[in-house]
């Protein structure tokens, strides 16, 4: 099952993490889980769609521990004599874009880090992974119309964002 | 004018720019690594005791039995406080009775 699956899992939790390293970690938690919990899995839903559910879930609780030792580091920093840097570096690239799309695809994968969180699954499981709008409306136990909504929300917050990004990249050129 | 119109386009080209995307592959072996971790998690005793514990069936049993001991407890002091009460109430009624003399006693008349 890993050897089928491993690929489906490593995509879908370095579209939210981008960071290969944190990506085969949690990747390896994903199947640990899905061994240990195998037993609750009633066949309601595709078997896909639970284990994309799975590797969602651990993707973004991976990102929220973060955060909070991010702010614990800050505390640290305020406090104490830890010189780590705070910043992640947000230079990731996809491996599967295409090379002339790497600058873009870098700046959309950092815009893509300001997303409200609902956002960001549809988004990413759409565009990254590739999923249908029924597929995603799976995933995330919503309806088709709202993946519709939130993917043309996410569309428009991008735009903003990227926009600002635009600007601040002329003013320091200018 | 211009500058805003090339802005759009840039920006359309940027949202657009992982169509085609192929999928991301880890590194080789990755199998063999998830079954070490398995490995090491299940001869772990800490690791079996937390999910044994952060078993719904588990976790929803213990919280069940501990409100229900709770509602016990209050139960019974309830009822220890009304028996209490009425113990009270009889015992200041009967002391009451004992010390009170009535002016018709005294006097030997009927009301």
């Amino acid at each position: 099952m890993v050897e089928a699956r491993q690929g489906l899992v490593y995509n879908t939790v370095i579209g939210f993490l981008q960071n290969p390293e944190d990506a085969e970690d949690v990747t390896q938690e994903v199947f640990i889980k899905v061994f240990e919990s195998i037993g609750q899995f009633k066949g309601e839903s595709a078997f896909t769609t639970w284990l994309y559910r799975i590797a969602v879930t651990s993707a973004l609780e991976f990102l929220r521990k973060k955060s909070r030792k991010k702010r614990s580091g800050l505390m640290t920093r305020l406090f104490g004599d830890d010189n780590t840097p705070l910043a992640e570096p947000v230079d990731f690239v996809h491996p599967g874009v295409k090379l002339d799309q790497r600058e873009n695809a870098r700046l959309l994968f950092e815009a893509m880090q300001s997303l409200p969180e609902n956002q960001r699954i549809a988004f990413t499981l759409h565009k990254v992974e590739g999923l249908s709008y029924q597929e995603v409306a799976a995933v995330m136990g919503v309806s088709v119309s709202a993946v519709e909504s939130l993917l043309h929300r996410s569309k428009q917050n991008l735009k903003k964002t990227l926009e600002k990004t635009m600007k601040d990249k002329n003013q320091r050129n200018f | 004018m211009q500058t805003e119109s090339h802005h759009e386009v840039n920006i359309d080209l940027i949202l657009d720019s992982l169509d085609g995307i192929s999928p991301a592959e880890p590194r080789p072996f990755l199998h063999t690594r998830v079954m070490a971790r398995w490995e090491r998690n299940r001869s772990n005793p800490w690791v079996k005791t937390w999910n044994f514990v952060s078993r719904p069936a588990v976790y929803v049993s213990v919280i069940g039995c501990l409100m229900i001991i709770n509602l016990f407890t209050l139960y019974q002091r309830a009822n220890e406080e009304s028996d209490f009460r009425e113990e009270t109430v009889a015992t200041s009624n009967a002391d009451y009775e004992s010390q009170y003399i009535s002016y018709y006693a005294i006097n030997d008349e009927q009301p």
